[in-house]
């Protein structure tokens, strides 16, 4: 039966529900299917090792790894915190002269906060 | 035409394939029944009866003895369901996903595996004592029409019916059958009430492994007699929807065995009246459908069926 199916669950998975994301896994999945082939025949590779590899991708990628060695890494690696801030909307304040001029705000809330709400 | 079907329908030899495909289905989807109703899906039945036959095979010519063979394929049959659960239970992870990478695992790591010992040829074909012996119950099986379909058959096919009266009195009549529902209804009230949740999990997933490790060493060491790449063809998606199909409970799932039992059979004897058996392979997938739209009443999964247990949350 043709696997092109279930790749594409873990394509999905991978690609992290967004479609940027799903483009370049579906690229590495992709080249992972094409490319065993072609160690096939240049360096004599059974095809099924890379099937060794892609399951053992997907098992990466649903337990989630990446998230827990990020937490692992201090606060200090760029990249490895979520910022503790998260814009909720945006709100317009009169100003108090006569002017009646508006400026434009955000309105901030701790992400565990909004997290706790959604 | 007509004479046709009936000379098919009425030959013992179609319904001796038929319970023997049943049997075949029916192992893996105890197993499924067994791992639902705990609350885990699991789609990797498939990979882990193609590690159990393959394990068989290896087995048995390792060891040369058929029963440490079959002991060897239940083994690496649970083997390969534990990563299954510790990846669903333990890393909570998406247990679709985790059931779809142990199928891929499964493929490559047969195949890699069956490289590396035979050097690039295939398995030798097993040698007749090495093959699951077929058991014919004495005077019984001399009777007519009955007689070779339900006394002679391989000594697996009365494992099963044994394994499936033994599931179902497990299930719903005893306190573990008990406890293992409470868990995939409701783990959080189950938990409350004191029983270990994630060990009533990781026990069924195995008990589902070791069952489809038994389908897996009954296709290759009983029916096949060799190994072949991706031998099992599916036979572990049928199984999971002979479970849907049977609304999760080991009786259901052995009466849509059948069903598909006889589609499987009739694909190949009905080649005179060209009727292609493709049609008849999409019969397991179209009734499981059918089912699932609720022509034949709801079936309704487990209540907490594929999701994580996370202690603490409502």
């Amino acid at each position: 039966t043709d696997p092109t199916g279930f790749d594409a669950i873990g394509v999905s998975l991978l690609g992290n529900n967004t479609a940027t994301g799903m483009l370049l896994a579906s690229l590495l999945f992709g080249g992972l299917r094409q490319g065993s082939t072609q160690m096939q025949l240049n360096a004599n590779i059974p095809v099924d090792l890379v099937f060794i590899i892609q399951a053992l991708v997907l098992f990466s990628i649903a337990s989630e790894f990446l998230p827990a060695i990020l937490r692992a890494l201090p606060v200090w690696v760029p990249f490895s915190r979520k910022p503790a801030l998260v814009v909720t909307g945006s709100t317009t304040v009169a100003k108090q002269n006569g002017d009646s001029a508006e400026k434009e705000g955000v309105t901030v809330q701790a992400r565990s906060q909004q997290e706790e709400e959604s | 035409m007509l004479e046709i079907f009936w000379r098919v329908f009425t030959s013992s030899d179609l319904w001796a394939a038929t319970l023997q495909f049943a049997a075949l289905l029916l192992l893996p989807a105890l197993g499924g029944v067994l791992s639902e109703r705990s609350g885990v899906t699991n789609i990797g039945l498939e990979g882990m009866m193609l590690m159990g036959a393959f394990a068989g095979v290896v087995g048995a010519l390792g060891t040369h003895s058929v029963l440490l063979g079959v002991l060897i394929a239940i083994l690496a049959g649970a083997l390969i369901s534990l990563i299954h659960a510790v990846v669903s239970i333990n890393f909570k992870a998406n247990q679709v996903v985790s059931g779809i990478a142990i199928n891929i695992a499964a493929l490559g790591l047969t195949n890699y595996i069956m490289f590396i010992i035979t050097g690039g040829q295939g398995v030798p074909s097993l040698p007749n004592e090495l093959r699951l012996p077929e058991v014919s119950l004495g005077p019984l099986s001399t009777i007519p029409f009955l007689g070779p379909v339900l006394f002679q058959q391989n000594i697996i096919f009365y494992i099963a019916l044994v394994l499936l009266i033994g599931t179902q009195f497990l299930l719903f009549n005893t306190n573990i059958g008990l406890r293992i529902r409470a868990v995939g209804e409701h783990p959080q009230a189950a938990d409350t009430a004191g029983i270990n949740v994630p060990l009533v999990r990781y026990l069924c997933v195995l008990g589902s492994g070791a069952l489809a490790g038994l389908a897996g060493a009954f296709l290759s060491l009983g029916i096949a007699g060799i190994f072949g790449s991706n031998m099992t063809a599916g036979a572990g998606f049928i199984a999971l929807a002979a479970v849907i199909f049977g609304k999760y409970t080991p009786w259901g799932a052995a009466v849509a065995c059948l069903i598909f039992g006889l589609g499987q059979a009739l694909g190949t004897r009905l080649q005179e009246t060209h009727i292609s058996p493709n049609l008849l392979n999409t019969l397991p997938y179209l009734l499981t459908l059918i089912a699932l739209v609720g022509l034949v009443g709801r079936t309704v999964a487990p209540a907490a069926d594929g999701v994580p247990y996370e202690p603490g949350t409502e």
